[in-house]
């Protein structure tokens, strides 16, 4: 069955007319300067992963393990292979500037990269109850796919919607469109592992720790995975941001959630309601 | 032999790190894997010392040396001086250098014998780098881009430059240089050789990305295949006159 793209046909750049990807969703978005009345119009882009995106997905994905030094090189490979489901969004030029895709964890664990991310997860997750479930969850023989969510910090909100369309769709079509049944069965996934970032406020000593509430979502819809998500735990993040002025007062952490894949559909709604 | 490394995920090796045929300097910091992928290769033969300059790990791009000397800008500290002074073998002379342009890794390509430098490098310090690093120096762009030290990586056997670099460029730099020269690119396709490759005569260290392909020419320019480390850090380079008799 033909793979069904829907979605507005922008007008391509000779440039970009190859039988190879097509630039299906696109969404044009108003910025206004409030200040100056000045609109400025961008336009982004989704595009398959192709081999020249490497340098722009490897600086996205550069504290994705905050400080470890692991694979990186072999991950932004493992991304950039599966062009079938998978989207680099672009502002126009040729550098990503967001990134969005699914990994099924089993199919690809033998690799170097997949096995440093379970180690780092295990690791962050030694003083959480939620270990055993992510240790069941890597040894499981159910299809759990790693989604891989990265961008720019001040890529507008209206991006979200097509952007997750694009994805779940991709997945949807994957397992209608993979050449071999072995492949078709491998995006059917049941479960979906999500590692962000959040920001918490630095409680002082004296005072409980809350470790529920009280996150501060760097990406809004990490707000509506965790409120669907099964479990999730948090870690302390090492490596710096550019922000530490604005972010006085608030410690930085890292989010695992587990969200089941039934819940994917509540998610697409909610998500739409956020922005309108 | 080229290898390939990286320094805390990243490709740039050649930032962190300064590899000339007497000595290795490399960055504090990095973790020991980047340390001993250097001591593995090299400890044998010549010193494989830790420092910094001036507080920062942006070593290769801030120092410029040869088997002969070492140049140091004017922001390293007394200590890093002392320190570096002590690492290093005795016939290498360390010299810190009052300059405008302190960055002279990237101001400065050299070998043994030939220098490249910025254009608009100051007089005293030209003479400075002739004296110290015992070298003829050029005044040189490549590609149109002054920045020679980031451009253009020389070792006594050959050269790697700026994919941009024209034929006729490429001649009269390769004349200049008295070394076989090449255009091409390290860490899959970035122009920027001095950041991601350091060579000597008989090894080379490129960034994790770099290509097979891209590896393959380091090693077929630089002539590294059949080198042998104590060879070259004894022999004096044979003249052309004796290549043709």
């Amino acid at each position: 069955m033909k793979n069904k793209r829907k979605g507005k046909e922008i007008a391509s750049d000779p440039s970009d007319e190859d039988d190879d990807h097509d630039a299906s969703h696109s969404s044009d978005d108003e910025e206004s300067e409030s200040d100056e009345n000045s609109t400025v119009n961008v336009d982004f882009e989704f595009f398959d992963p192709k081999p020249e995106d490497y340098h722009g997905v490897k600086l996205l994905l550069q504290n994705y393990l905050d400080d470890c030094e692991w694979d990186l090189a072999g991950f932004v490979n493992l991304i950039l292979g599966q062009t079938r489901v998978g989207t680099i969004v672009k502002a126009g030029g040729d550098d990503p500037i967001g990134l969005i895709t699914a990994l099924n964890i089993r199919r690809y664990k033998e690799l170097p990269s997949i096995q440093a991310i379970r180690d780092f997860l295990v690791k962050r997750a030694k003083n959480s109850p939620e270990l055993s479930k992510l240790q069941a969850l890597w040894q499981s023989d159910k299809n759990v796919g790693l989604l891989v969510s990265q961008r720019l910090m001040n890529v507008p909100l209206e991006l979200c919607p097509p952007l997750h369309d694009a994805i779940f769709d991709e997945i949807a079509w994957a397992t209608e469109d993979e050449p071999s049944v072995e492949l078709r069965e491998s995006f059917k996934f049941q479960q979906y592992l999500i590692q962000t970032r959040v920001y918490k406020e630095k409680v002082p000593k004296k005072q409980p720790v809350n470790e529920d509430g009280n996150f501060i979502f760097i990406k809004p819809e990490d707000e509506l995975f965790f409120q669907l998500s099964s479990w999730h735990f948090t870690f302390p993040v090492q490596a710096e941001t550019m922000l530490a002025h604005q972010t006085k007062g608030l410690q930085l952490l890292g989010l695992v959630m587990a969200v089941s894949a039934k819940q994917i559909k509540a998610f697409r709604s909610k998500l739409k309601g956020l922005v309108c | 032999m080229a290898t390939r490394a990286q320094f805390e995920n990243s490709s740039d090796i050649g930032v962190f790190s300064k590899l000339t045929n007497a000595y290795c300097l490399v960055a504090i910091g990095g973790s020991e894997n980047f340390y001993s992928t250097f001591e593995s290769e090299l400890a044998d033969h010549i010193p494989v010392v830790k420092v910094s300059i001036s507080g920062t790990r942006v070593i290769g791009r801030m120092c410029v040396g040869n088997k002969n000397g070492l140049l140091l800008p004017n922001s390293t500290t007394d200590q890093e001086l002392l320190h570096i002074r002590n690492s290093l073998p005795d016939r290498v002379v360390v010299q810190r250098v009052e300059e405008r342009l302190s960055a002279l890794g990237n101001c400065i390509a050299t070998n043994d014998y030939v220098s490249l430098v910025h254009t608009d490098l100051d007089k005293e310090t030209e003479e400075l780098v002739a004296d110290v690093l015992g070298v003829e120096v050029f005044r040189q762009t490549i590609a149109g881009n002054v920045l020679v030290g980031s451009y253009g990586v020389f070792s006594n056997r050959g050269g790697l430059v700026h994919p941009h670099t024209s034929i006729e460029d490429l001649d009269e730099l390769s004349s200049l240089l008295q070394v076989p020269l090449v255009a091409g690119t390290v860490n899959r396709g970035s122009d920027v050789i001095g950041a991601g490759l350091i060579v000597n005569d008989w090894t080379a260290f490129c960034g994790l990305d770099t290509t097979t392909t891209e590896l393959s020419v380091v090693e077929s320019v630089f002539k590294l295949r059949e080198s042998q480390p104590s060879a070259i850090v004894n022999e004096m380079r044979a003249s052309l006159i004796d290549t043709l008799a």
